[in-house]
């Protein structure tokens, strides 16, 4: 299902604001946890499993789990998102959008803050009874966010979000991410999605959430030079 | 009593306008050996330059490397050659070859401290390049180190300007980033060594070398992009050719071997500029030579119209005048060619032998010896083009002299 | 002798030609007609603008008529194509001109050498039969020298020689004591006569000189592009 041409737009109301906030993924999850996740490209090729600690500042380490790659970390800190790896002395500073794995970005694993980061700007609803939707179009609230402007498609029945779409300035929408399944439980988890790359050349990943708990991080492990708590990261899960 | 001679004496008849035609058809031929010498030259240096700087004679790739196009240049290590120590060794022990290289081609990003910037990059066997006399012009610091780098001990040799832009010397350290053919970002800290030259401004902002193992190291993998191979002096680039081919011939996966032209666009360019300026020389010439003698031929002609008309008279044919006037124009050619010749020889000793040296050309970084290329296809060449330029030059004296009217001509004065 | 059996080397009849002088169109022969036989000595007189030398380049095949009819040897010349009359020339006429007109850049011998060359005859001969004509004119000894190093005389040897060299039937001579003194001239013309009776070559002259008017054997006098008179010289 590609983008949706909207219906007429209408201001939002306390309603859809409601459904913003009980759709907005990353809110419902735990202020810290544990993850790991796989990341595969559609068009075939090898799958790469990572781990990802999240720390309730907001902090985010992400271990590749493939032997080839081990002792390589992702870490976001407020200053911005790090590469380690054995053969740089000091972290190396990377673009937020940098995609791990080549094809997903931290953020998009993690999800975006959309109650936290954007505004709700109007509102498009369309189809009726089970298969009403409303389209959310969202305003990011400060400069140098990756994505200004976001697309947010809920089923309206069950404040499912079914797809985002992020757009460039202009309008034209630069990624999509497809919710394909939803964890069990009362919590919102998405289970899988798609994310689609729209400007070049349509690469698609599947990424699948293989375990999420809340946890508490080791606090070293998101340190600029918390390299031997990050090794020994190494021996737990995985 | 033969035409050549008869032709010969009627020049020496007025002997001050034939040396001074002589003198015309000597400077075009002048013209034309100096510039064929120096561009000579310069394409040899060029050549030379290109395959001395790292490109060799041909390249064996994989087939899938070049992606259907031979003129491909970047290498992808994705299609890179996965045996290659035991492809080298057969590619070495064939008699044309000297010697055979494994390269990685490079492309990323290099930091230090807060500067960044990216980087086209080769991965190099230092030791086998600086014995198939692959050259590189050092700025500062030393080369690469002849022994592979243990983990851990990389080293880089930057191009002039990426080091200044990173602000780095030999000593220093950057951190050089690229993905990996799997997709994947990784990260070393190289040391660096030295600096150099590329020769071209532009491409100093960008190139470094690093040992080829710290480039396998950074991509993550065990493949080369390509082999570069030198010939053994004096062996022909087709006889090369052939012979790579043979040994790729049925190879899996299937192997191709570029040569060096074909890696060099900027050769291409250069020498299609050049040939592009000597035929516009040579036009210039050809009109110069040909209005100037075919005005000294018709004169020639006019003035002895009575002559003419008398040996018409007296039963030579329209078409045996038309040779006599004609072998008159081509000794003018030969000897003119000729004379052309000795005096371009001496001048193009006289020129090497001062060794002067022209400004580099744009984007480029030394400075040019002037030095003119001997050749003696060239010498032969323009004594016969001479010839026939006046063979041109004599279209209009003939045509004057064939269409002569005897009894006109006979009244002539 | 102009017999009625024997055909006539040259036989004209009625030629005109004109010339364009600017816009106006010159008379030069208003219908001349003439025979000429094997063996003749004929002299053309007449004054200036009598049209002796145009009727020498019709006979000669110089020029063409414009009107009229001329034969050589039987043969009409009319229509005849630039080759045919070039190899008519080269074959079975020679020619001795006022200047004389020979090439500077040949000796004497390789001038008289020229008309065997251009017929395609071989040196050993060609030099054999230029020697020959050179003594016949008494100047065998002169044969290295180049007309430069000549005098008038000895060049207008060197012509007649030249003339003769390849035996034509006819030879036609423009005034060819015209530029030289009378002694000299009449050595000449003692030439012309001498190789006339002894070769039998018909000889063509057109001269204003009385001593050539006195020796020939018949005098044709033109008059503004006529025949004036065509006799025998007493």
């Amino acid at each position: 299902m590609g983008p949706v041409s909207p219906a007429a737009a209408a201001p939002p109301t306390a309603a859809d604001r409601e459904l913003l906030a009980r759709s907005d993924v990353a809110a419902h999850a735990p202020d810290a946890f544990r993850a790991r996740v796989r990341v595969r490209p559609l068009a075939g090729g090898a799958a790469r499993e990572l781990e990802i600690w999240k720390g309730e500042g907001g902090e985010a380490l992400v271990r590749l789990l493939d032997p080839s790659q081990r002792g390589k970390f992702f870490l976001q800190r407020p200053e911005g998102l790090f590469l380690i790896t054995p053969g740089t002395r000091q972290p190396v500073r990377l673009d937020p959008s940098h995609r791990l794995a080549g094809g997903v970005s931290l953020q998009e694993i993690l999800g975006l803050r959309l109650g936290r980061d954007y505004e709700l700007v109007d509102v498009r609803r369309h189809g009726s009874g089970a298969q009403a939707q409303a389209v959310l179009a969202l305003t990011a609230k400060a400069d140098g966010l990756p994505h200004a402007r976001v697309r947010w498609v809920v089923r309206v029945a069950d404040a499912r979000p079914l797809r985002a779409e992020l757009l460039l300035p202009s309008g034209k929408v630069a990624r999509m991410l497809e919710f394909r399944d939803w964890g069990a439980g009362s919590r919102l988890a998405p289970r899988q999605l798609v994310v689609k790359d729209l400007l070049r050349g349509g690469q698609a990943f599947a990424v699948e959430l293989l375990e999420l708990a809340a946890a508490e991080p080791p606090p070293a492990i998101f340190a600029l030079d918390g390299d031997a708590a990050r090794a020994a990261l190494g021996g737990t899960g995985g | 009593m033969t035409l050549a001679w008869i032709a010969l004496r009627n020049l020496a008849r007025n002997r001050r306008r034939t040396l001074l035609s002589l003198l015309v058809v000597a400077a075009g031929s002048v013209g034309i050996l100096l510039t064929a010498g120096f561009i000579t030259f310069s394409f040899q240096g060029l050549a030379e330059a290109i395959v001395r700087g790292g490109l060799g004679h041909f390249e064996i790739v994989r087939r899938s490397a070049l992606g259907g196009s031979a003129d491909r240049l970047d290498r992808p290590i994705e299609h890179g050659l996965e045996d290659w120590q035991r492809l080298r060794r057969r590619v070495e022990a064939l008699p044309e070859v000297a010697a055979a290289t494994a390269n990685v081609h490079l492309l990323g990003m290099a930091t230090a401290g807060q500067a960044t910037a990216s980087f086209v990059g080769l991965g190099v066997e230092p030791e086998r390049q600086r014995a198939m006399g692959f050259t590189t012009r050092l700025r500062a610091g030393e080369s690469l180190p002849p022994v592979p780098p243990l983990i851990g001990e990389e080293v880089v040799l930057l191009a002039s300007g990426l080091a200044d832009t990173l602000g780095v010397g030999p000593g220093d350290w950057v951190t050089l980033m690229a993905v990996t053919p799997h997709g994947m970002l990784n990260a070393l800290d190289a040391r660096v060594v030295g600096t150099y030259t590329t020769g071209l401004q532009d491409l100093d902002t960008r190139f470094l070398q690093v040992p080829l193992a710290t480039a396998q190291r950074l991509l993550e993998t065990p493949l080369v992009a390509d082999l570069v191979v030198t010939l053994e002096k004096g062996v022909p680039l087709e006889r090369g050719a052939a012979a790579l081919e043979r040994l790729a011939a049925g190879h899996d996966p299937p192997l191709a071997v570029v040569g060096w032209r074909q890696r060099a666009p900027y050769y291409r360019q250069v020498r299609d500029l050049y040939r592009g300026i000597f035929w516009f020389l040579g036009s210039v010439v050809f009109v110069l030579v040909v209005l100037s003698t075919s005005n000294t031929l018709l004169m020639a002609v006019m003035e002895r119209l009575r002559e003419l008309g008398t040996l018409r008279a007296i039963g030579t044919g329209r078409a045996q005048l038309a040779a006599i006037v004609l072998c008159e124009a081509l000794w003018l050619g030969v000897l003119g060619g000729a004379l052309g010749c000795l005096l371009g020889l001496l001048a193009t000793w006289g020129i090497n032998a001062l060794q002067l040296q022209m400004p580099p050309p744009p984007g480029a970084v030394d400075p040019i010896d002037l030095r003119l290329a001997l050749l003696p296809q060239a010498f032969a060449g323009t004594v016969l083009l001479m010839t026939a330029v006046l063979a041109v030059a004599a279209i209009v004296p003939v045509a004057r002299a064939v269409r002569l009217r005897i009894v006109e001509a006979l009244g002539h004065v | 002798m102009a017999g009625a059996a024997a055909e006539p080397l040259f036989a004209a009849r009625d030629l005109v030609k004109h010339y364009r002088l600017g816009r106006v169109r010159v008379p030069a022969l208003r219908g001349v007609s003439l025979d000429v036989s094997a063996g003749e000595l004929l002299a053309v007189v007449g004054p200036s603008g009598s049209g002796k030398t145009t009727l020498l380049n019709l006979l000669g095949t110089l020029d063409e008529p414009d009107g009229g009819t001329l034969r050589f040897a039987g043969d009409e010349l009319a229509g005849l194509s630039d080759r045919r009359r070039t190899e008519l020339r080269r074959r079975r006429l020679g020619f001795v001109f006022q200047t004389f007109n020979l090439v500077p850049v040949l000796s004497a011998l390789e001038n008289v050498e020229y008309p065997l060359w251009i017929a395609g005859v071989g040196r050993r001969e060609r030099r054999r039969r230029a020697g020959e004509a050179l003594d016949a004119v008494g100047l065998a000894a002169r044969s290295r020298h180049r007309p430069d190093q000549l005098s008038g005389g000895e060049r207008q040897r060197v012509a007649l020689a030249r003339a003769l060299v390849h035996e034509p039937a006819a030879v036609l001579a423009d005034e060819p004591t015209g530029n030289l003194d009378s002694v000299t001239g009449g050595e000449i013309l003692d030439l012309l006569v001498r190789l006339n009776r002894e070769r039998g070559t018909t000889f063509l002259v057109a001269t204003h000189d009385p001593e050539v008017m006195r020796r020939a054997g018949r005098r044709l006098t033109l008059r503004d592009g006529r025949v004036a008179a065509d006799g025998s010289v007493p």
